[in-house]
């Protein structure tokens, strides 16, 4: 069933209870994919309206998880589109005969600002994890879904998501390994 | 080879979503192989790690603007009709963008089909209403002229100098009197036709006193 013939004060009940239950988690997941806390906001915003927007076609039998980090998931990565234009626009602008600036604004994703809120090392290894990785591993871990779920959202097999996770898991080993070794 | 498997299923196994035998063969190799099980501390280290972080904190008043903005703004509603016709559209798109060549041929084919359609209706219509026009012309100057030398009815300056409304009324009578004719065609009811036409008379004659007193008030 959709909510489609559903009353307004019924879209604004589930609308309250979706927030009530999922906004920490997905501003966790949004301030740890995209680095600071402006751009955070913002993209928090945009997924909070994507929610209430997509509601109607939303379906009762569907889980509420999956669906709404699937949401959040599209809003970042039409954040980071946004971004790459914006920066490739300037770059070609300002200073397109440096080369090194281009191919920085190539991959957005990986060329984040890390707010200075981040003070937790654990945390910075995590804000500095691939962009592929960090996504399933935060899908994982912060929205609690299962493999089969972050698959769906991500559009890829299971093998591939447990290959990238134990990478992930490798990378934040040999982090943590170089920090204890450094103190 | 347990290796690798065990290291495919672990995830599984810490989630509990393995059956009993599965289960029983990880612990198996647990028990024995001491570089799947520093994988298995790793792992749930990291998840402990990652349990006690601290939330990034929402301000107060940041969800009261969220919900300001997200309630200002009408929720999308789409009908079955609408999805139905996007869908349709869609699969078209689909069709058209898996044909490889001649993709602008196509589209200019189409444009020069759908152009030579509208000039051949179009020009068909113009034909058509030419004749109708044509032949309804002829048969109201027929009527008109019958009328006029045979019953001395001063039509023509009647509808002239009668408001357009009564110069229609007459020509409504007129052709009411040519049925007459042209069902009885020898004039076998030619009383009554006389009858009509004096009836007729009278009343042009009517109009044209009332009009006359319309006209003076200027």
């Amino acid at each position: 069933m959709h909510l489609m013939n559903r009353s307004d004060k019924y879209l604004k009940k589930k609308f309250e209870q979706i927030f009530d239950t999922f906004h920490q988690k997905i501003f966790n997941y949004i301030f740890r994919v995209v680095g600071n806390r402006e751009s955070a906001e913002d993209v928090l915003q945009d997924v909070f309206l994507k929610i209430y927007q997509g509601l109607p076609n939303y379906r009762e039998q569907q889980k509420l998880a999956p669906w709404v980090f699937s949401i959040t998931r599209n809003v970042i990565n039409d954040y980071f589109r946004k971004q790459n234009v914006y920066q490739s626009y300037f770059s070609e602008t300002d200073d397109f005969t440096n080369p090194e600036l281009n191919s920085k604004s190539e991959n957005s994703p990986e060329s984040i600002v890390i707010s200075q809120e981040i003070t937790n090392s654990f945390e910075k290894i995590i804000v500095n994890l691939s962009y592929k990785l960090k996504e399933t591993f935060l899908l994982r871990h912060e929205a609690g879904l299962s493999f089969k779920e972050i698959s769906k959202i991500l559009d890829c097999p299971v093998n591939t998501l447990l290959g990238r996770m134990h990478l992930a898991n490798k990378e934040i080993r040999t982090q943590i390994k170089k920090l204890l070794d450094e103190d | 080879m347990d290796c690798i498997w065990t290291k495919n299923n672990l995830f599984f196994y810490i989630e509990n979503q393995l059956k009993k035998a599965e289960k029983k063969r990880i612990e198996d190799h647990l028990s024995h192989c001491d570089i799947c099980n520093e994988e298995l501390l790793s792992y749930k280290n990291i998840t402990a790690r990652y349990a006690s972080l601290q939330d990034f904190d929402v301000p107060n008043n940041f969800i009261s603007i969220i919900f300001k903005n997200s309630i200002k703004k009408p929720a999308r509603q789409t009908s079955l009709l609408q999805r139905l016709i996007t869908e349709f559209i869609r699969s078209w798109q689909r069709k058209w963008a898996s044909i490889p060549t001649f993709k602008p041929a196509y589209n200019i084919i189409s444009i020069f089909a759908v152009l030579i359609l509208i000039a051949f209706w179009g020009g068909l219509h113009v034909y058509k209403n030419d004749h109708k026009n044509q032949s309804e012309l002829i048969q109201i100057f027929e009527k008109e002229t019958f009328l006029e030398h045979t019953y001395q009815l001063p039509l023509n300056s009647c509808s002239i100098e009668l408001n357009f409304d009564s110069g229609n009324e007459i020509k409504h009578v007129c052709s009411k009197i040519m049925d007459l004719k042209i069902k009885h065609e020898s004039f076998t009811h030619f009383l009554n036709i006389d009858l009509e036409i004096n009836s007729l008379k009278n009343k042009i004659n009517q109009m044209k006193e009332k009009n006359i007193f319309r006209r003076n008030p200027s």
